[in-house]
């Protein structure tokens, strides 16, 4: 590893394919999978203002197998079912469903993400000028 | 990396390099704490909230049930299966299954129900067999030690032990089985298991053969496993002997209407059981119990013929009472093979229609609730440790232990200890043990209804059920040749001596000796008034010359099978929307009987205000428990305060146990009887009080009731409809609220045919079913859907039309394919 951080095209790649592979293997009943590979993206890049892009994938992971399986299957239904059960307001209960779901997606990635851009910092520090 | 000096000190180089050192490892180490935190939170969970992560995991977890809300048409290749069988499933959710053979036919079954309830299955099955608190913790211990003690388990496999090997019976469970097996196969594979297991966190294990067989076991449970006897004692320690029988008299005090009213044959010699220590197959269960009352079961059922039918034909209605929940306890299947075509309703997880009819003839079921369970009072002595004295000479109590796995908690041990008359009840104080009517290993049970299923005439419908062990039940029946009947065979047990509505001695001296001949047990066929009713109601008059249970904890006062007799004979010939009705009759029996006398007494009394205004309402009532009605309201408080108001001082003075509630049935006989034909009974003075008449003592519980309903609901007493006091309720079996339905207002009561007992009543009519022979249609509807997936279409979209009391027509395959909406499956090989 070098302190050097890639070209963003490698950058915004990276955070794709950690997404892709967050939402297959959470396809395989994976689901903490979003952690180790938000890991990964911040032992690679290795800087704080770049957490908020491992939450994206982590998102984006999450997101998409509820887009997919919505094309085929009453998603909103069962987010309003799931809701109700967490006794959000029948208004909201899709909703709430839906951002709970994606919020556990999207800190399994970030939490993920710190802990790799910390180990990076306290075994490879930046040097300093 | 920070450079140590070599005298093991700190230089001032290394001292900077361990001041930056340092806020980065404490960044590494809480984020290190925190993923720890949220990986721990995320698998673990939070108290009983289930694990996050694997629960709302995208696409998996909860989502699954999305996925499994879908039903198109495809082809399934399903393991075991002989040929191709095709499933139409009806825009209802119902499956119209067609196969080749029979076994296909069951695996078939099997496969549907499990895509439709395997979680309810698996409740059921955990339920019977004590593995609740598995999942649900230690709240369930009481229900699994219960359950464990009934012995439902023990009985099943012993059932299906002794099941002939090439039986239908067996065969039919045996495919079956492998057919629900397939779908937690392909559930698995396809992240389609239902959400109950997403949100407690496990999964299913594979079925058995005896998690069927066991459903019978948790059947007898619901509508035949009484607690009368030891109310019975109870009373009879505080109340005395003279009013204890005087008050629950073995014959009840008030009108009957006996569907088999006699004249019946001379008492013969019982057919013998199975010596008692041979026999077993037990249960224990304790004093206090936890809210198992046969009494609880109540239905309705009748049949019409010849001028009472429309068409000259017959028409048979049933509805079974029930507790009420969503998913329902019914699944309705159409079943065609080689040796079946039959259409109703069955227990989810077992291969059965209990409920339904086939080409030729229609059935279906109320509980008798005759006397099906027997106390003993076991001798021990201190002197013989873990001995019981039985026939002269002292045997060791069987003792067998169980391991009760606990969620979050270390398993449970459990002992349950037997005696020659079954499971031991408690000992505190004494030794009691129970005989009661799913002790006994009856293998023949499913075979029974498999040949009822294939039943072509009252002949061999009668002889499809004369083995029937129980729970015994009123099975009413029709056929396409304009026929009725109805008859209520199984285990009406016999005792060598003693009265079985009190505890017996358990010395041998009353065991069990057998049961009331099958030639012998109330019946009735085609009578002459084109007419056969039950409702839970004694079914044979005075005369009979077997003993079936006194007024304690057994038969319905009569109040719903007097008013459908009633509704029938005014209605003159019926349809099915004229059976419909009757269904949805929400008139109190009761009210019907006393309301002459209250009026009377009324007038006679002098009131002003909110009581002279209830009274108004009164005057003009028909009895009918409408939700827009002021009157009902009024009538179903002043009945509560009616039976208080004259044995709450009797309860006090005594200190009378079990509760006035627990026994009200009895009572409100009782009432019913001294207020039409003797006034001046004593009852009616409280100890120690003033004289008091009938006329009295319903002025007095009517200006209680009154002032009840005043503070509760505030306003002019027309305003007090009987919709603000009296609603349905229909809970999840998850016990989620938003998973369940209402509370919404609702009519009937106890006593009207529409039951619906208690202010929020959870009790209620399953399913309703209307056979027409005429035109060979039928109908039916259930509180709740075919599918236990809440995102599904079909997890409560029946509610509705039965609440409104619409029945919808059961198709044959034939019609349910081109009813639009409907799929279509291939399974193969």
């Amino acid at each position: 590893m070098n302190d050097q951080l890639p070209p963003p095209a490698a950058v915004l790649i990276g955070a794709a394919v950690a997404a892709a592979l967050t939402a297959f293997l959470l396809g395989h009943g994976l689901w903490w999978a979003a952690l180790p590979l938000g890991a990964a993206l911040g032992l690679w890049l290795g800087r704080w203002w770049l957490l908020p892009l491992a939450a994206a994938s982590g998102l984006v992971g999450w997101g998409a197998p509820l887009l997919v399986l919505a094309l085929s299957a009453p998603v909103g239904g069962a987010a309003a079912v799931v809701g109700a059960v967490l006794g959000a307001p029948p208004a909201a209960s899709g909703a709430v469903a839906l951002i709970l779901t994606l919020l556990i997606g999207m800190l399994l990635a970030l939490v993920g993400a710190w802990l790799g851009v910390a180990a990076r910092r306290l075994f490879r520090p930046p040097q300093e000028t | 990396m920070p450079e140590w000096g070599r005298d093991g000190g700190v230089g001032g180089d290394s001292l900077a390099a361990v001041r930056r050192l340092l806020p980065r490892l404490a960044s590494f180490l809480a984020a290190l704490v925190v993923t720890a935190a949220l990986l721990y939170g995320c698998a673990a969970g939070v108290g009983p909230l289930p694990a996050p992560g694997p629960t709302f995991a995208a696409g998996q977890g909860v989502w699954d049930m999305a996925r499994g809300a879908v039903t198109t048409s495809e082809t399934l290749r399903i393991w075991g299966l002989e040929m191709p069988v095709q499933v139409t499933i009806d825009a209802e959710g119902v499956p119209h299954i067609q196969a080749r053979t029979d076994e296909d036919m069951f695996i078939a079954m099997g496969y549907l129900e499990a895509r439709d309830r395997l979680f309810e299955m698996d409740l059921f099955r955990r339920s019977a067999e004590g593995g609740l608190s598995q999942i649900l913790g230690p709240s369930e211990l009481g229900s699994d030690e219960l359950n464990l003690s009934l012995g439902l388990l023990r009985t099943a496999q012993q059932e299906w032990r002794e099941m002939a090997p090439d039986s239908s019976a067996r065969l039919a469970v045996q495919y079956f089985t492998e057919g629900v097996n397939d779908r937690i196969s392909d559930d698995e594979a396809d992240g389609t298991l239902p959400l109950g297991f997403s949100l407690l966190g496990y999964r299913p294990a594979a079925w058995q053969p005896v998690d069927s067989l066991v459903l019978r076991g948790l059947l007898a449970e619901d509508l035949a496993y009484q607690e009368g006897p030891l109310q019975a004692a109870l009373l009879q320690n505080s109340l005395g002997s003279a009013l204890t029988q005087s008050w629950f008299p073995q014959l009840p005090p008030n009108a009957q209407v006996p569907y088999d009213p006699g004249p019946y044959t001379t008492r013969t010699l019982a057919e013998p059981v199975a010596d008692a220590e041979t026999a077993l197959s037990q249960a224990l269960t304790k004093l206090d119990g936890i809210g198992l009352d046969g009494a609880l079961g109540a239905s309705n059922n009748w049949a019409v013929n010849g001028p009472r039918a429309a068409d000259g034909k017959a028409l048979m209605a049933n509805d079974p009472h029930l507790a009420l929940s969503l998913p329902s306890i019914w699944y309705q299947v159409d079943l065609e093979s080689p040796d079946y075509h039959v259409a109703g309703v069955g227990l989810p997880g077992a291969p059965l229609v209990l409920i339904g009819r086939n080409r030729d003839i229609s059935w279906g079921a109320t509980d008798t609730e005759a006397q099906a369970t027997v106390y003993y009072r076991d001798q021990t002595d201190p002197g013989h440790p873990g001995e019981y004295e039985w026939k002269g000479a002292w045997h060791q109590f069987r003792l067998l232990h169980y391991d009760i796995p606990v969620k979050g908690q270390a398993a449970k041990s459990y002992t349950v200890r037997l005696s020659a008359q079954g499971p031991v009840l408690t000992q505190q104080g004494e030794t009691l043990a129970v005989d009661w009517v799913a002790d006994s290993p009856a293998p023949q049970t499913f075979g029974d209804i498999l040949a009822v299923m294939r039943a072509g005439d009252w002949s061999s419908f009668t002889a499809a059920l004369r083995t029937w062990v129980g729970p015994i039940q009123n099975w009413v029946y029709a056929d396409d040749q304009g026929n009725i009947g109805i008859i209520a065979p199984g285990d009406y047990p016999i005792v060598a001596s003693g009265n079985p509505a009190y505890p017996l001695p358990g010395d041998g001296s009353a065991d069990v000796i057998g049961r009331i001949p099958f030639s012998q047990v109330p019946r009735v066929y085609d009578p002459p008034d084109h007419m056969v009713v039950s409702a839970n109601q004694r079914p044979v008059g005075p005369a009979y010359p077997y003993d079936i249970g006194s007024t304690l904890g057994t038969f319905d006062p009569g109040y719903r099978a007097g008013e459908i007799t009633s509704q029938i004979q005014q209605a003159g010939p019926l349809t099915v929307a004229g059976m419909e009705r009757i269904q949805m009759d929400a008139r109190d029996g009761l009210a019907v009987r006393l309301l002459p006398s209250l009026r009377s007494a009324l007038a006679a009394a002098p009131m002003q205000g909110d009581a002279a205004a209830a009274r108004g309402l009164m005057a003009s009532w028909d009895g009918e428990m409408t939700t827009a009605s002021p009157a009902a309201a009024i009538w179903s408080t002043f009945v509560n305060q009616y039976v208080s108001t004259v044995f709450q001082p009797w309860w006090r003075s005594r200190d009378v146990k079990p509760s006035i509630d627990q026994v009200s049935d009895p009572l409100t006989e009782d009432l019913e009887s001294w207020t039409l034909h003797d006034p001046g009974n004593p009852a009616f003075t409280p100890p120690g009080g003033a004289h008091r008449t009938a006329p009295q003592a319903m002025v007095d519980a009517f200006q209680k009731a009154v002032s009840q309903l005043s503070t509760k609901l505030g306003g002019a007493p027309r305003t007090w409809k009987y919709g603000r006091v009296h609603s349905r309720l229909i809970p999840s079996l998850l016990g989620l609220s938003a998973l369940g339905y209402g509370p919404v207002s609702s009519p009937g009561d106890a006593d009207s045919p529409l039951a619906a007992p208690g202010a929020v009543s959870e009790h209620g009519p399953s399913w309703r079913i209307v056979v027409d022979w005429s035109t060979g249609q039928s109908y039916g509807i259930y509180p709740g859907g075919q599918s236990e997936n809440p995102a599904s279409s079909d997890y409560d979209d029946q509610v509705g039309d039965w609440f409104d009391g619409r029945l919808r027509p059961m198709r044959w395959a034939g019609s349910a394919q081109r009813q639009p909406g409907s799929v279509t499956w291939q399974l193969v090989p």
